[in-house]
């Protein structure tokens, strides 16, 4: 059941680390395993696992990338809360630190969560810029350009990493499975309110819903484990009176008109051909 | 139609009811507030009181917008807690139906009554 081991002597606090952990070829159930740690300043949960990983037992399983709160990888619940392990240290935790992997997805193994469920919601709300002059969003021949100002209206939303820490903290979610969540909804409504947008109809079969932003029990958990302040609630909200009212931006995308004579486009012909290889 | 125009309505029968159920209780059970704006005009459970309410085009109005909204407002309600029990898309249609279905038949019939009521208390 439980395995106790130090990972290095050293001058650190010592810290009891207990892992929930999941083996998919094993009996199909979950055990608790349990490291000393000696906790040195400044080392965050995904240290502590890969210290684990590294000297007492290899088969620990756990997703990272960037190890710099940027990737949104490691996401998976710290002493009761869905954060982040790359950027929680263990130093806030007390001496016993309890990680297991996200409520609300399936478990691959141990630390994995299974993310697919999410993408899919993602992808429901078509994240992307809907406009109306479909040549130029197929072959552009410059930028859509927006002021800083409109790019306020929405560049909070922008910041979501895919981590499902939302996910794992709504508590519709766990209930409801059908309910889109505040990731997906977070992201339809960063889309809706930018300037360069007009997709609000394209989107409200998905959102416009029950299970959409009507779901919401507004709970706001969401927007506390969420380790970018991108505050899902909020944008849930918002989505709300978009689709109420109308998308906040009430003038339409502005579309993006012929290039003044003289200036050359990508596809141009004008555009001189490389010369042959001198070798 | 939209899950937002339900939604909205929701919203809009939410302010009705506070203004329809706030002359409702200011009329039938607050007769003190009424007497404190000199506007109390006797005992409103007396017969004679009934009657010539229900003698008044505009109280018997404002019955049906109450009941209107009243019925909206709580099936509205009642629809979305038992559509998150039961979320399959089977289950929604038939509880929307259903919510539809029973508010209809509960409204018209209480239009009816209030309509019948209307023309006893005129012939009395």
């Amino acid at each position: 059941m439980s395995a106790a081991a130090t990972t290095q002597a050293g001058t650190g606090t010592p810290v009891t680390l207990r892992v929930m952990r999941y083996d998919p070829d094993g009996d199909g159930g979950i055990r608790g395993q349990s490291w000393q740690i000696e906790a040195l300043p400044g080392m965050t949960v995904l240290d502590a696992l890969f210290a684990v990983k590294e000297r007492h037992d290899g088969s620990l399983a756990f997703r990272c990338s960037c190890r710099m709160g940027v990737c949104g990888s490691c996401g998976m619940m710290i002493n009761g809360k869905p954060r982040l392990a790359c950027n929680t240290q263990v130093s806030e935790l007390g001496s016993v630190v309890e990680v297991s992997a996200l409520p609300n997805h399936d478990v691959i193994k141990d630390l994995v969560p299974d993310l697919a469920g999410t993408l899919v919601k993602h992808r429901s709300v078509r994240p992307y810029l809907i406009r109306r002059d479909v040549a130029e969003v197929e072959r552009p021949t410059r930028e859509f350009s927006q002021t800083p100002r409109e790019m306020i209206g929405y560049v909070q939303f922008s910041y979501c990493l895919k981590c499902s820490l939302c996910l794992a903290a709504c508590p519709t979610e766990a209930s409801v499975p059908a309910f889109l969540g505040p990731q997906a909804l977070a992201q339809a409504y960063r889309y809706v309110a930018d300037t360069r947008d007009d997709g609000l109809n394209e989107r409200a079969p998905t959102v416009d819903a029950l299970h959409g932003v009507f779901g919401c029990h507004l709970a706001g958990a969401c927007s506390e484990a969420c380790p970018k302040g991108v505050d899902p609630a909020l944008a849930i909200q918002l989505l709300k009176r978009a689709l109420v009212l109308g998308a906040p931006h009430r003038a339409p995308a502005a579309v993006v008109g012929a290039l003044p004579e003289g200036f050359r486009t990508p596809q141009a012909e004008s555009i001189p051909k490389a010369p042959a290889p001198t070798v | 139609m939209r899950e937002s125009r339900l939604w909205a309505l929701h919203l809009i029968s939410a302010v009705a009811l506070l203004a329809l159920l706030g002359m409702h209780m200011t009329i039938m059970h607050y007769e003190s507030v009424l007497k404190m704006f000199g506007a109390a005009s006797g005992p409103v459970l007396g017969f004679a009181s009934v009657l010539a309410r229900d003698r008044s085009t505009i109280m018997r109005g404002l019955y049906v917008l109450l009941l209107g909204f009243a019925l909206y407002h709580g099936l509205y309600g009642a629809r979305g807690i038992l559509q998150e029990i039961w979320s399959s898309d089977r289950a929604v249609r038939v509880i929307s139906a259903a919510a539809v279905v029973f508010g209809l038949a509960v409204f018209v019939y209480g239009v009816a009554v209030i309509a019948l009521a209307g023309r006893h208390a005129a012939l009395l």
